[in-house]
């Protein structure tokens, strides 16, 4: 199944970078199981690792 | 996936059992036991060891258990020995592929009394995975490992119990949510439905920041800066003329200076004219002095000039005649000598000749005449013996005091001169005290400027240093308004990525609940009429799950027959249902089943299922949880037919509260 889901995410993801979060963040969802907590941050560090580092904006700032 | 091994040691009814599945139990194994027997414990052992909880209520001959500590209690009489005792579930697997792994999990606990049961310490999770080389070898996160291969959330698909089947498709109006669930959760797309509920958090959280950061200060600090920065070069401007005024001050200084050292020259040159004009006064005063004791030493020694000669010219005579003879021998020169101090007549008397009588007459007339002189001469002079001393003296000082005139003559020229050269100079130089008191007025002025500029320039550094500093702090705080920004562009283009990836998600999760909606609703389909057939003929035409994963069963006649299934029929639903979650879900999952069928009345029915469950397991490993009455029923006699071995048995011992596996 998560080959099927892997696939899918690369089918409708409009760029690397975001099949790549969706990706990791799929994986981290696996490998958190079911329990209910709050990934916030790491979701923005998953976000934040793959997102696009090209322009002014996006280079040399660390968010946290 | 399948399991090839279940070892139970002191969980619940179990002190230490051993389930094997291999030779003809590989693939189909079934366990008959009563109530009681253990067959719910066995479900909970294997999900406590995969997922560490209980899944399942059992139940005894007399209701349910009670959730006691998991421990075996042990014999009945006997009880829990006092101590230490650790219960241990170890389930052996192998995958397709041929690789297997052992999963343990054990619990320590500490027995205090016959009832007295404490936990002690964590679980322990142990996954060991056989390699060709070295044996077992322990998987670091075990936890990680089962939720990747056999993860928790698709647990209530592969281990159901009769209410489990029975729930799926009771009409309660929640049945939609339930399939739809199961089929969220057996394709994991509920993860991407998680994912994208988390992306929302996440880009609410971004939004929030970047709404927290464009309501900073920057640009009030850019309009303080400025303002700094404004004052900054005024002040500076105004230390640049402070420091011009200084120089100029000093300039003036060092030219007024050294103007003044023209001053003291001129002092100098002052002081040597009247130094020279005194002088000048004091040798006309020593020189009318001089001149006034020349005229008078000459007026008082004048006579004795003039006699002196006389004087010294007769004595010259009377001694030239003597020495010739020409005067007698008794008056010698002494006499004379004699004669002129005693002023002596009698020289007269000895016998001479008449030519020197004559002549010394001549002589004694000059003599006399000389003598009277000379006797006025002594009573004006003194003493005639000193009188050539005298002249002598009288020549020498009076050449000494013309020397001394000549001298301050001289003097007097060179005076005048020096006092005529400076005054040269002096007019020259154009040096005159009113010019020398308006230099003073002007260095006095321009040490007055220097003071000021120096107290400005000091205030002005003083001020500009100030404001260094508050311009530091604003610049820093502007860098950190200014990182800010940087960081709300980072923010920004977070937000816009955070929205690709939830639209991606979106897409993936409407596409992917769609598209593994139609595969369960044909594999329903496929596996449904496949039992259906074997039990019903052409009763029904089909099953399916629609948009809005309501359970259809088409039924001859063009009815929907989901409403009106028979217990059996609505197990025979449930377990298609459950064979195709178990095909589209990916994981090579084993089926177990708690007494599937006790609520399938017609044995020829649970017959006809199991034959059909049988024949279309696909690969599939099934385990059969039964009731003694349930496999006598259907069950056996298909299993028997089909080689599939004898069942195992579990029997509850009262004595040793303990069950036995046969």
């Amino acid at each position: 199944m998560n080959r099927k889901i892997v696939g899918k995410i690369a089918e409708v993801a409009g760029s690397e970078e975001v099949k790549e979060a969706l990706n990791a963040l799929f994986m981290f969802e696996v490998d958190q199981g079911s329990g209910g907590f709050q990934y916030s941050a790491e979701y923005e560090a998953i976000l934040d690792k793959h997102m696009p580092k090209s322009g002014p904006d996006r280079e040399g700032v660390t968010l946290t | 996936m399948r399991i090839c091994e279940i070892s139970v040691n002191n969980y619940r009814a179990y002190k230490e059992a051993r389930f094997e599945f291999i030779g003809q139990r590989a693939n189909v194994a079934s366990i008959v036991g009563r109530p009681g027997a253990g067959k719910t414990a066995l479900l909970n052992a294997i999900t406590w060891c995969l997922y560490g909880t209980e899944s399942f209520r059992g139940s005894t001959p007399n209701g349910y258990r009670k959730p006691l500590p998991l421990i075996n209690k042990g014999s009945r009489e006997g009880g829990l020995e006092i101590g230490e005792s650790t219960a241990r579930i170890e389930i052996k697997i192998e995958f397709d592929d041929g690789r297997k792994a052992t999963i343990r999990r054990e619990q320590l606990f500490a027995v205090t009394g016959p009832n007295e049961v404490e936990p002690v310490g964590e679980q322990v999770l142990h996954v060991m995975l056989k390699s060709d080389t070295d044996g077992y070898m322990p998987v670091d996160e075990p936890s990680l490992w089962i939720a990747r291969h056999l993860p928790d959330r698709i647990r209530p698909y592969f281990i159901l119990n009769t209410e489990r089947l029975e729930q799926f498709f009771v009409g309660d109006g929640a049945e939609q949510d339930r399939v739809r669930g199961a089929i969220l959760e057996i394709a994991q797309i509920d993860l991407l439905g998680r994912i994208r509920t988390r992306l929302g958090k996440v880009k609410s959280g971004l939004l929030s920041r970047q709404g927290d950061r464009k309501e900073g200060r920057r640009g009030e600090l850019e309009e303080e800066y400025e303002g700094l920065i404004a004052r900054l070069e005024t002040k500076q401007e105004e230390l640049r003329q402070e420091r011009i005024a200084l120089e100029a001050a000093n300039a003036d200084i060092a030219d007024l200076t050294a103007r003044m050292g023209e001053r003291d020259e001129f002092r100098e040159l002052v002081g040597k004219q009247e130094a020279a004009e005194a002088g000048l006064e004091e040798v006309k005063r020593q020189l009318a002095v001089a001149e006034e004791d020349l005229s008078s030493f000459i007026a008082q020694e004048g006579a004795c000039i003039l006699v002196a000669p006389a004087v010294r010219e007769l004595s010259d005579e009377i001694e030239e005649a003597w020495n010739s003879g020409r005067i007698p021998a008794p008056i010698h020169p002494d006499f004379l000598v004699k004669l002129r101090d005693q002023d002596q007549r009698c020289i007269c008397g000895r016998g001479l000749g008449p030519s020197e009588y004559s002549a010394f007459d001549a002589l004694i007339a000059r003599h006399q005449e000389l003598s009277e002189h000379g006797r006025m001469l002594q009573e004006m002079l003194g003493p005639s013996a000193t009188l050539l001393e005298r002249a002598a003296d009288f020549r020498a000082r009076l050449s000494a005091l013309n020397s001394a005139v000549d001298e301050l003559k001289q003097r007097g020229r060179t005076f005048q001169e020096r006092k005529d050269a400076i005054r040269f100079e002096l007019e020259r130089r154009g040096l005159k005290d009113a010019d020398l008191r308006l230099l003073q007025a002007k260095q006095d002025a321009a040490y007055q400027a220097k003071e000021r500029a120096t107290t400005g320039k000091a205030m002005a550094e003083r001020d500009i240093s100030g404001l260094e500093s508050q311009i530091k702090e604003v610049e820093r705080l502007l860098k950190i308004e200014m990182k800010k920004d940087r960081n709300l562009g980072q923010l920004t283009a977070l937000v816009e990525f955070t929205d690709e990836c939830i639209s991606a998600a979106d897409r993936a999760y409407d596409e992917l609940i769609t598209q593994t909606r139609v595969e369960v609703s044909e594999a329903l389909n496929d596996y449904f009429l496949k039992m259906m057939r074997d039990t019903r003929g052409e009763t029904f035409l089909g099953a399916s799950i629609d948009e809005g994963f309501s359970p259809h069963v088409d039924a001859v006649g063009g009815w929907d027959a989901a409403g009106d299934l028979s217990g059996g029929e609505d197990v025979c639903l449930a377990l298609a249902f459950s064979q195709a979650l178990g095909r589209v879900s990916g994981f090579e999952l084993p089926l177990i089943l708690d007494s599937p069928f006790v609520k399938i009345l017609d044995h020829q029915i649970m017959s006809d299922v199991m034959r059909t469950m049988l024949a279309n397991l696909e690969g599939r490993q099934l385990i059969l949880l039964m009731k003694p009455e349930e496999y006598r029923l259907g069950v056996q006699e298909v299993l028997e037919t089909s080689g599939l071995g004898e069942a195992m048995r579990l029997e509850f011992d009262e004595n040793t509260q303990t069950t036995v596996v046969s």
